[in-house]
């Protein structure tokens, strides 16, 4: 009999594993970086598995192992630990060798309480009703539970004794086991459910369901039987070949069972299903753990590492057994690991932080270097950077400011399309001289400014030019003060000693007794006489005489009639009356322009006719000369002193002179502002 | 003093000229009271109330039309010739208009003796 079910496994074996392995069994021990000696495993809401061992805590964290040792929390008196659990908040609860309970809540070590030992040792622990801390002594099996420091049965008092076993299940539920029934904590006691047609003694074992309640082992004689319990009742589960041989079972959350055979061989059972070949295991089971994506770890109670059985689903597209996360994040000034930020937010990072390092991986517990992992920054880099097997962290230093994308994405390797992927968003913030809109205030201000200096200096060159003018005007007006005393004095002091001489030689001729010296005194006279005309004719150029008494118009005019008479030309007056229309030094200055033009027209021109106009406009004020002579050329004007003062003395007073000449004759035309009176 | 002579009043501030006119003035036997301001010429002739003033336009102070103003509101009698350097029509028109009797431009200075001798 013995021969034919060895036969039978044999084959089976064969054909499950022909049609294709869905699952591969790993070691998961020192080499891997946790110790051997599984006490206990969880995994918290998270996803990081926690394992106890006799040497101390670890946590998988998606690259390696990480070690929770009495090194790191001196609190922990020893590292070895019997069992672990996990309260509702995610804390992990500890019990070590020593009777100490402590609790691990976010990176945060503290003792609970701690009971005397006295060489028992706790194989499991959970936390029950009432927040009472439910333990299962190893070698007895007695469920007892911890209060002030001490085990005792003072919650259940009628059931101490009959308690096997305790479980909390998916939902958060409280059940416990005795050889005759369930109980369920309703929240003020605990409700008996007893399966029907029962045999003394005959539950056997419990373990939590998929969803909600547990399934309940019985034994019907030599007949194994499941149940399903749930606050409603029990629910039989269809009998499986392979129940009669088993050792030991387990439950997955998916719905899926679990168990052993005594010939070392490990199965499951999907719901409905049949029950398949998973592999092998060599060592006593003590515990089972299954995982959030249907893989199983299994350990013992010996100094071998966990086995983990992971399910390959080729039906599934993704070859990683485990979500792509990322685990923790740390900055110059900050630290947070994964749960410790909304993964729908973005982060930001403090001002001036730009160093960040960023954590990631798939948290399972298996060879992580078999997945291949790429990164990129968005906003940063444009192309994908590959992880080197093992390397679960990338770095980034002095990041510009602005808004990142981290991404990272896997998969199994060879040509499998990326299957994974997991993001992080942040901002790194500007400082107020990286913004823009501060960087266009400065913009605008350096604008401004500049404008302002602009218009500064425009209003400097222009008051610059003023005070040019101003002084070259008064310059000027010295220059005609100084003329008008020269005029004067040459006109009353040299022309009144040349009219005595001219007077006297007169008398002198009148006198004389003969006619040779007569003649003398008469040559004398003429000469005295001649010299007095050009005294006057000098004196008049240097200054038109009474020019203040008589006005710019009556100026005008007898200096032109005097300059163009002695030129032998005609004067055509065309002049309009210019008083009061200039001060007197401005007045002076167009007087010397027309005087400067009647000049060269009397002296170059060849011009039987000159003329000479004016007239004033709302806004301006003409006068021209205009000559009909023969011209003069522009390299001639160019190499003359004349125009050029023409042109000066016009700037002097804010006004142009414009020449036009040709063969039909000259115009210089003088144009002035006609501003206020007197200006 | 001979009573038949005439007395001229010379108000001229170049001593030349005023030698000069003084001279002429004597040749045809007038005698001559001499100042070299206006203000002088109206004191000496209020004074003296001579028969003829020559009067030069430009001096110190009060000038030669102002002086012929002056002297003319005191005595619509007084006969005063304007002997001056300037030979404008301006000038020549304010002298006439300050009640000059005459105007004599100094470069034919010597036509006062015509002058003097016509109006006698």
């Amino acid at each position: 009999m013995r021969g034919v079910l060895v036969v039978f496994l044999t084959l089976h074996l064969l054909l499950v594993e022909g049609l294709g392995v869905e699952f591969t069994r790993e070691v998961v021990g020192p080499r891997a970086g946790i110790p051997g000696g599984v006490t206990g495993v969880v995994q918290d809401s998270r996803g990081f598995y926690w394992v106890a061992t006799i040497r101390g805590l670890a946590r998988f964290d998606g690259a390696g192992w990480q070690m929770f040792t009495s090194e790191a929390y001196p609190i922990l008196e020893t590292d070895n630990i019997m069992c672990i659990c996990l309260d509702d908040a995610d804390a992990l609860w500890i019990f070590n060798l020593l009777g100490q309970v402590l609790k691990l809540d976010n990176g945060s070590m503290e003792e609970v309480t701690r009971v005397a030992m006295n060489n028992r040792d706790v194989s499991k622990m959970e936390l029950g009703p009432k927040g009472m801390i439910w333990c299962q002594f190893r070698e007895s099996g007695e469920v007892v539970m911890l209060s002030d420091g001490e085990f005792s049965n003072a919650e259940v008092e009628d059931e101490a004794g009959r308690i096997v076993d305790f479980i909390r299940d998916r939902a958060g539920d409280f059940w416990i086991q005795t050889r005759e029934e369930v109980g369920l904590w309703t929240g003020r006691k605990f409700e008996f459910f007893s399966p029907p047609n029962l045999e003394d003694d005959a539950v056997s074992a419990i373990r939590a369901d998929a969803e909600e309640g547990l399934v309940v082992r019985i034994n019907r004689g030599r007949e194994v039987e499941f149940l399903r319990a749930t606050a409603s009742g029990f629910k039989s589960e269809p009998p499986g070949e392979r129940l009669e041989w088993m050792q030991s079972y387990f439950v997955a959350s998916d719905g899926a069972m679990w168990i052993t055979t005594p010939e070392e061989s490990v199965y499951r059972r999907e719901v409905g299903g049949d029950f398949e070949f998973a592999g092998r295991h060599h060592n006593r089971i003590v515990r089972y753990f299954e995982d959030r994506y249907g893989n199983l770890l299994i350990y013992t109670d010996r100094l071998v590492p966990m086995r983990v059985f992971r399910r390959r689903d080729p039906a599934v597209q993704s070859l990683l057994d485990f979500e792509l996360l990322i685990t923790r994040w740390s900055s110059r000034d900050n630290a947070r690991n994964l749960g410790d930020w909304n993964a729908g937010n973005e982060v930001e990072l403090g001002l001036g932080d730009r160093r960040l390092e960023i954590h990631f991986g798939a948290l399972g517990p298996s060879a992580p270097g078999e997945y291949q992992l790429e990164t990129r920054m968005k906003n940063e880099e444009k192309d994908w950077t590959m992880v080197s097997a093992g390397t679960r962290v990338q770095s980034y230093d002095n990041l510009p400011p602005g808004s990142y994308l981290f991404e990272v994405r896997g998969k199994a390797g060879g040509d499998t399309e990326f299957s994974q992927t997991a993001s992080l968003s942040f901002a790194v913030p500007y400082y107020y001289w990286e913004t823009l809109w501060f960087r266009a205030l400065v913009v605008g201000a350096a604008f401004f400014l500049g404008a302002v200096a602009l218009l500064w200096r425009k209003k400097a060159l222009r008051e610059r030019r003023v005070l040019e003018r101003h002084h070259a005007l008064q310059l000027a007006n010295s220059q005609e003060e100084e003329r008008k005393r020269i005029a004067a004095e040459m006109h009353d002091s040299l022309g009144q000693n040349l009219l005595v001489i001219q007077n006297r030689s007169q008398l002198g001729a009148e006198d004389a007794g003969d006619e040779t010296t007569r003649q003398q005194f008469r040559q004398l006279s003429d000469v005295a006489k001649e010299a007095v005309a050009e005294l006057r004719s000098i004196v008049k150029d240097l200054r038109p005489v009474h020019f203040s008494e008589v006005g710019l118009t009556s100026s005008l005019r007898s200096m032109a009639s005097r300059l163009l008479d002695a030129a032998g030309m005609r004067f055509e007056d065309k002049l309009v009356p210019l008083e009061n229309l200039y001060t007197e030094d401005k007045a002076m200055q167009i007087f010397r322009i027309v005087q400067e033009a009647l000049n060269n027209a009397a002296r170059h021109s060849g011009a039987s006719v000159v003329e000479l106009a004016s007239s004033v406009e709302e806004r301006k004020v003409i006068v021209t000369v205009t000559d009909d002579g023969g011209g003069f050329s522009t390299d001639e004007a160019r190499s003359g002193q004349g125009l050029s003062n023409m042109r000066e003395r016009a700037t002097l007073i804010g006004g142009e002179v414009a020449f036009d000449t040709g063969e039909k004759g000259t115009s210089v035309r003088l144009e002035l502002p006609r501003t206020s009176a007197l200006s | 003093m001979n009573p038949a002579a005439p007395t001229v009043l010379i108000a001229d501030d170049h001593a030349g000229f005023r030698s000069c006119m003084r001279d002429v003035c004597q040749s045809i036997g007038a005698e001559v009271l001499e100042c070299e301001t206006g203000e002088e010429a109206v004191e000496h002739f209020l004074r003296t109330r001579p028969n003829w003033v020559l009067m030069d336009l430009e001096m110190e102070g009060m000038g030669g039309i102002e002086a012929t103003r002056e002297i003319m509101n005191s005595s619509s009698e007084a006969r005063v010739i304007v002997v001056t350097n300037h030979d404008g029509e301006e000038q020549r028109a304010a002298a006439y208009e300050a009640g000059a009797w005459n105007y004599v431009n100094k470069d034919n200075f010597l036509s006062v003796r015509q002058i003097l001798a016509e109006t006698e």
